[in-house]
């Protein structure tokens, strides 16, 4: 019999002892009690092995054959297995363990993302859940080379895309396309204008034939360099490029009201746990309902990890602060201040390129309003660059 | 009467008599293994002697170290020094 058969069926070694041990050997055989390894150890005494099972066959045996037999030892899976049959929810327990992890291995449950700088994170899970790659979603349904074709057609920031699967852990991993800066002139023929009125100071012409020089008085949409560049004998049409610097003059008001709304807390608090699993929210305590006091809401994520792996499992804890509204008058200081840096923001998104070099500020306040009107003197980059529709293309000498 | 028959139909057909559980068949390796199919059980089991009763008579392995590695109904393996097989 193979030794391992033996081993899954546990083996016991056995010691025949009386007057005629061949005897009681031939009434095994004769009962089909397999037995091997026979040892004759003096005249009165054999040993031999045999199967665990032919325990009470073999004392019977034993016994027409005026034979006393003592097992020796046992070994075998049986024998291991054994005290386990007073433990049945132990040996259930470990075979529902067994069986859940191999399970469990067949979903996904955390989708992590690699390589990703510009893109983010959001964008390409939000598309990977469009092709039904989720948490809980089943792992053999993914098929990489579909997935991979189908994102880098959704995110064309992409260029390449790998989709690694490990038991319930799914990595993307992406690289994103190279952004290099265009050589090439957004148009084909332009010239620059003023994009307002100014007093030239500085400029830079790269391309084109510059029609304004250092002082001159331009107004809004004057040409200053043009896109015909004339060489005597013929005119060339080119884009122009170029950086022209100019003083100009910025008016403008801005306002805010006198009163606002300031919020108070009325000193009420209460707190709502609640259990993320993957997408799904459970409340464990705390009111669940919508709110419809004004309150504050404070969020405190946690997240179970361990040794750096995240598991889609979080508890969240939501402290809400209810408040009032009671209106209050702005401090006319402080609204100056607010009035003047919004002044300053304006006119730095006014201008491509420049600085304010005098800021000229009248402060009032006008019935429930504060008031600022402002005056500012900037030195900035006027060009602007614009396409000419229909190049000139020469006079015909016919 | 059955001896008769068991032979006259295994020389019919040829079809070897000790596949009809008749006649001993004893198998011998060299001289560390003697295998003895359609045995009537151990006689004698001794480090030099082994005893294996047949129909008709009996097969004597002599040697030393002698042990029977496997029994069963129909088959007895004995393993050592085979000095002599007899059979009487």
């Amino acid at each position: 019999m193979n030794p391992i058969i033996r081993f899954l069926r546990g083996e016991m070694r056995v010691r025949i002892t009386g007057a005629s041990v061949e005897r009681c050997m031939n009434l095994l055989s004769e009962e089909k009690i397999d037995f091997w390894g026979i040892c004759r150890k003096d005249e009165l005494n054999v040993e031999l092995f045999m199967l665990s099972k032919e325990k009470r066959r073999l004392s019977a045996l034993a016994l027409r054959s005026f034979c006393t037999t003592e097992i020796l030892s046992e070994r075998g899976l049986i024998k291991y297995l054994q005290p386990l049959r007073k433990r049945p929810f132990l040996l259930f327990g470990t075979a529902f363990v067994l069986m859940l992890s191999f399970f469990l291995q067949s979903f996904v449950w955390v989708i992590e993302v690699e390589g990703e700088e510009r893109v983010h994170e959001k964008v390409i899970l939000r598309e990977l859940e469009t092709l039904d790659i989720r948490f809980g979603a089943w792992a053999s349904s993914i098929d990489p080379q579909l997935t991979k074709a189908r994102m880098l057609n959704a995110v064309p920031e992409l260029s390449w895309l790998a989709v690694n699967r490990t038991g319930g852990k799914l990595t993307v991993l992406v690289t994103e396309r190279d952004v290099a800066m265009s050589a090439k002139p957004p148009y084909q023929t332009g010239s620059i204008i003023a994009a307002r009125d100014g007093l030239i100071t500085d400029y830079n012409i790269l391309e084109g034939m510059r029609l304004c020089k250092r002082g001159d008085a331009v107004k809004a949409g004057q040409i200053l360099v043009s896109g015909y560049e004339d060489y005597g004998l013929y005119l060339r049409a080119v884009c122009a490029d170029a950086e022209i610097y100019a003083t100009t003059w910025h008016a403008g008001t801005v306002a805010m009201p006198a009163q606002h709304m300031e919020k108070r807390y009325t000193g009420k608090e209460w707190t709502q746990i609640s259990l993320l699993l993957g997408r799904k929210r459970i409340n464990l305590c705390g009111n669940s309902g919508i709110f419809t006091a004004c309150c504050d809401r404070m969020i405190n994520v946690k997240k179970v990890s361990i040794a750096g792996y995240e598991f889609p499992l979080a508890i969240e804890t939501a402290t809400y602060r209810e408040y009032e509204e009671i209106p209050s008058e702005v401090d006319a200081a402080a609204a100056r201040q607010q009035l003047s840096e919004a002044w300053q923001r304006l006119l730095r998104a006014d201008m491509i390129a420049g600085r304010a070099e005098k800021t000229t500020e009248h402060f009032l306040q006008s019935g429930d309003l504060y008031v600022l009107n402002a005056e500012s003197t900037c030195n900035e980059m006027i060009a602007r660059l614009v396409p000419i529709e229909e190049p000139y293309k020469g006079e015909s000498n016919e | 009467m059955k001896k008769d028959i068991t032979n006259a139909v295994g020389e019919k057909f040829s079809i070897p008599t000790e596949t009809l559980g008749e006649i001993p068949l004893i198998l011998l390796r060299g001289k560390r293994s003697v295998s003895i199919e359609n045995h009537r059980g151990i006689t004698e089991y001794t480090d030099t002697v082994v005893q294996i009763e047949v129909k008709r008579g009996a097969v004597r392995v002599v040697g030393f170290g002698l042990s029977i590695a496997q029994m069963t109904r129909k088959c007895v393996e004995i393993r050592g020094t085979i000095r002599a097989v007899e059979l009487e």
